[in-house]
């Protein structure tokens, strides 16, 4: 009798338990489906097919395939919406930057942007065969290889993809730099380089420490860390901390740590705004590591996305002065959407704002004591911006 | 015990497989009743139905993900038509959305106020095609191709040529500030202040201390075949030895006027254009009857910023060695356009033919080449030296 009845619950059970597998998938399907976003298409679309009835019928030259058109129109209609980082990226390109992703290529290191609608050099990463060649943060990219990006522009994407290419090969750059007349060329060989983290000393002559921090990798904020205890415990009296030509990299890991050792709390650090005006805020993290320690952080034009989010928190916080030149104004997120036929959609979903909320992108941050770097002082080797930093903290402490 | 955990195993197994089956299969049956929407083709011909559904796609992910809102959807439809003409690669077939092309049509009724330039859009780049002589633009020394990246603080790349022309163009006395990129030089920015534009403008006069005649023509507008006629009356009551016709920077007009001014300098019923369309049908202008200088010694000067119009007189005074052409190779617009009203007064701009020289050869993209090639420095600029003229007058010069 018992064991009859062990039976039945036992099948029962199962039965249910199968059940609800069954409806967890149906569920999910539905689900999927409901969620799908939905078409309605415009009435005025029709003008679309109007007008290339018209160009069909009349266009002297050869009318391309429907799906150099179809790309076309999704160029144009994404151009309508005025932002220079929602961007389609075509199939073959597409391919690249995934491939690209996994490794194996070697790269020369720029961080590029479309600025004034030309190709823009935000920076060049430390050590990087860029770097080592003297490229510099604003530099216009007019060739890369043979394509002259004068006569045919390039996106950022398929630039960066055209950079790439297998370690060892060679790429001869072009580009223009503002009050030099004559284009500098640079030959430079594709590598893998390692990734700079963070490079602290204490400053000869004084009592401050420097840090050079990069956001490249996850592993910066333990790095960042450990270099802040080893300068505590050469007991300096001030920080320098050295955002210029930082193109950002990770977010939102590396910088909230770092944030956080110079914040008392956990404040916010970043607004993330996005479409529907709701606000994501992101917290500094807990290690307080250094929150009475006089800040300078000294920022340029090649203070870029990451590094501006940093910066920005600690001089809203009034907890660092910066000083240098106005910073680049990268501050939006982009997400990649595969589309069906292997082209992929760049598409900004949200900005970023410093917590007192000055929208970085377009403007970017205005430093607190401005001190400009002149070409005449980067061939004596002098540098008027950590001189500066250097004042400011004698006097303040 | 072996024979237990055996007995546990296989259960496990068992148990795994008919959670995921029902899975799969609840999964599987609600797929068939409520099947994904396939993306819409939104009315595309046949030939498109494979490729346009990715249209879609971007479009709702933009409707969806997008930062700004609301997102103009009017404005995506005008951006994609304008894309998907764009993607025809010819930057003489444009679509100009309604309220563009309502300002702009107004701007054509006669003289208007801007900085006198002729611009047109090539691979998304607005680029100065030539300055008008005389204008603001010339004196703030734009040169042909020039490229304009920003009109005040407005990027123009990818943007409507239409669209751009109106940011540059406004009320007299007020300034622009343009940001230039010009070959081989960093991109600077130039404050212009714009002034009334007149065109047609002819400018005749004998060359000093010579027997040489001069006259430049600045544009092919309505006026200037009558202008041109009463100008080389002018000149020839003087007996020249020879005449310089100056179509440097002169951007072009009208086909008729370049038909009537051609047929000063040529005999009647001499081929000056052929144009032929895309059905190949072929039409052939021909010169009229009464040129006044159909023989006299001529040199023509020309250079990149002769357009459209002046090409079809270089070509056609080329291929008759009716005259020798000094200077640089022009342009290369070469094409006839119609001009289509869409439903909603949008504009559609079709380049519907090509022009050939009388021997047949192409001009757009290709332009006309010099019989003698001379070149002006950024040099000559700057002092006021003018080497091309120099050399016409010097080849004409009686020996």
């Amino acid at each position: 009798m018992r064991a009859v009845l062990r039976l039945v619950a036992i099948t029962l059970l199962a039965v249910l338990v199968l059940f609800f597998a069954f409806s967890a998938g149906f569920g999910l399907n539905y689900y999927q489906v409901q969620s799908q976003p939905t078409t309605d298409i415009p009435r005025t679309f029709n003008l679309f097919w109007e007008a290339f009835k018209v160009a069909n019928d009349q266009f002297y030259g050869t009318i391309p395939n429907p799906q150099v058109l179809t790309h076309g129109a999704i160029r144009g209609m994404l151009g309508s919406l005025g932002d220079p980082h929602t961007v389609l990226v075509e199939p073959e390109p597409a391919k690249n930057e995934q491939t690209n992703l996994q490794g194996n290529t070697g790269d020369v290191g720029l961080t590029l942007d479309m600025r004034n609608g030309v190709l823009t050099i935000i920076a060049p990463i430390p050590n990087s065969p860029a770097d080592k060649a003297g490229l510099r943060a604003g530099d216009i990219l007019i060739k890369i290889g043979d394509k002259d990006l004068t006569l045919e522009p390039l996106s950022v994407q398929d630039a960066t993809n055209l950079l790439r290419g297998p370690v060892g090969s060679k790429i001869t750059l072009d580009v223009h730099r503002i009050g030099v007349t004559q284009p500098i060329t640079a030959d430079l060989t594709r590598e893998t380089y390692a990734l700079p983290t963070v490079d602290a000393k204490v400053l000869p002559g004084t009592t401050f420490g420097y840090m050079k921090v990069s956001l490249e990798t996850a592993e910066t904020g333990n790095e960042f860390a450990k270099a802040l205890d080893t300068l505590k415990a050469q007991k300096v009296t001030g920080l320098v901390v050295d955002l210029r030509n930082n193109p950002g990299g990770l977010f939102p890991d590396p910088v909230l740590d770092i944030a956080g050792q110079f914040l008392k709390n956990n404040d916010v650090v970043v607004i993330e705004k996005n479409r529907d005006g709701t606000e994501k805020t992101y917290n500094a993290g807990s290690r307080h590591g250094a929150t009475d320690l006089p800040v300078v952080v000294l920022v340029n034009s090649g203070t870029a996305s990451a590094a501006e989010i940093l910066a920005g928190a600690l001089k809203d916080y009034k907890r660092a002065v910066l000083i240098g030149e106005p910073t680049y104004g990268k501050g939006s997120v982009q997400e990649i959407r595969q589309l069906s036929d292997g082209s992929a959609l760049h598409i900004t979903v949200a900005t970023w704002l410093t917590p007192n909320h000055t929208q970085i992108e377009g403007t970017g941050l205005q430093p607190d004591i401005a001190v400009p770097l002149t070409d005449d002082d980067i061939s004596k080797s002098l540098d008027p911006q950590l001189s500066r930093a250097i004042d400011y903290l004698k006097k303040g402490a | 015990m072996i024979r237990g955990i055996l007995r546990v195993f296989i259960m496990t197994v068992l148990s795994i497989v008919l959670v995921s089956g029902a899975f799969t299969g609840g999964y599987a049956v609600s797929r068939l009743a409520f099947p994904p929407a396939p993306p819409p083709d939104g009315g595309a011909p046949a030939d498109w139905k494979p490729f346009f559904p990715v249209f879609w796609e971007a479009w709702n992910y933009v409707k969806q993900d997008f930062y700004k809102t609301p997102v103009d959807q009017n404005e995506m439809v005008y951006g994609a038509i304008g894309g998907m003409i764009d993607s025809l690669g010819d930057p003489h077939t444009m679509f100009t959305e309604a309220k563009v092309a309502a300002i702009t049509s107004t701007e054509l009724q006669g003289s208007f106020e801007g900085i006198g330039a002729t611009v047109e859009m090539r691979e998304g780049r607005l680029t100065i095609v030539s300055p008008i002589k005389g204008s603001p633009a010339e004196q703030a020394g734009l040169l042909p191709n020039d490229v304009v990246l920003k009109v005040d603080d407005t990027i123009i790349q990818n943007m409507d040529v239409n669209q751009a022309v109106t940011l540059i163009r406004g009320p007299k006395g007020s300034t622009v500030t343009l940001t230039i990129q010009r070959v081989k030089v960093a991109p600077f920015t130039v404050s212009i202040v714009r002034d009334t534009i007149r065109t047609p403008f002819v400018e005749s006069h004998m060359i000093p201390n010579s027997t040489i005649a001069y006259l430049r023509l600045n544009d092919f507008g309505a006026t200037a075949p009558q202008e041109v006629h009463t100008a080389l009356q002018e000149l020839l009551a003087q007996k020249p030895t020879g005449l310089i016709f100056d179509l440097r920077r002169d951007p072009g007009g009208y086909l008729n006027a370049a038909v009537d001014i051609g047929s000063e300098f040529l005999k009647s019923d001499q081929t000056i254009l052929i144009e032929k369309d895309k059905q190949g049908h072929v039409q052939e202008f021909k010169a009229k009857p009464g040129g006044l200088a159909t023989d006299i010694p001529m040199v023509l000067l020309v250079d990149g910023g002769s357009a459209s119009a002046s090409e079809i007189i270089s070509g056609a005074l080329k291929d008759y060695g009716r005259a020798t052409l000094i200077g640089t190779k022009t342009y290369g617009k070469g094409s006839v356009q119609n001009v289509n009203t869409l439903s909603d007064n949008s504009e559609l701009r079709v380049t519907i033919a090509h022009f050939f020289s009388p021997k047949g050869n192409e001009i757009n993209d290709v332009g006309v080449s010099p019989d003698k090639e001379v070149k002006i420095t950024d040099d000559d600029i700057a002092n006021k030296r003018d080497p091309q003229l120099d050399a016409a007058v010097q080849f004409l010069q009686p020996k």
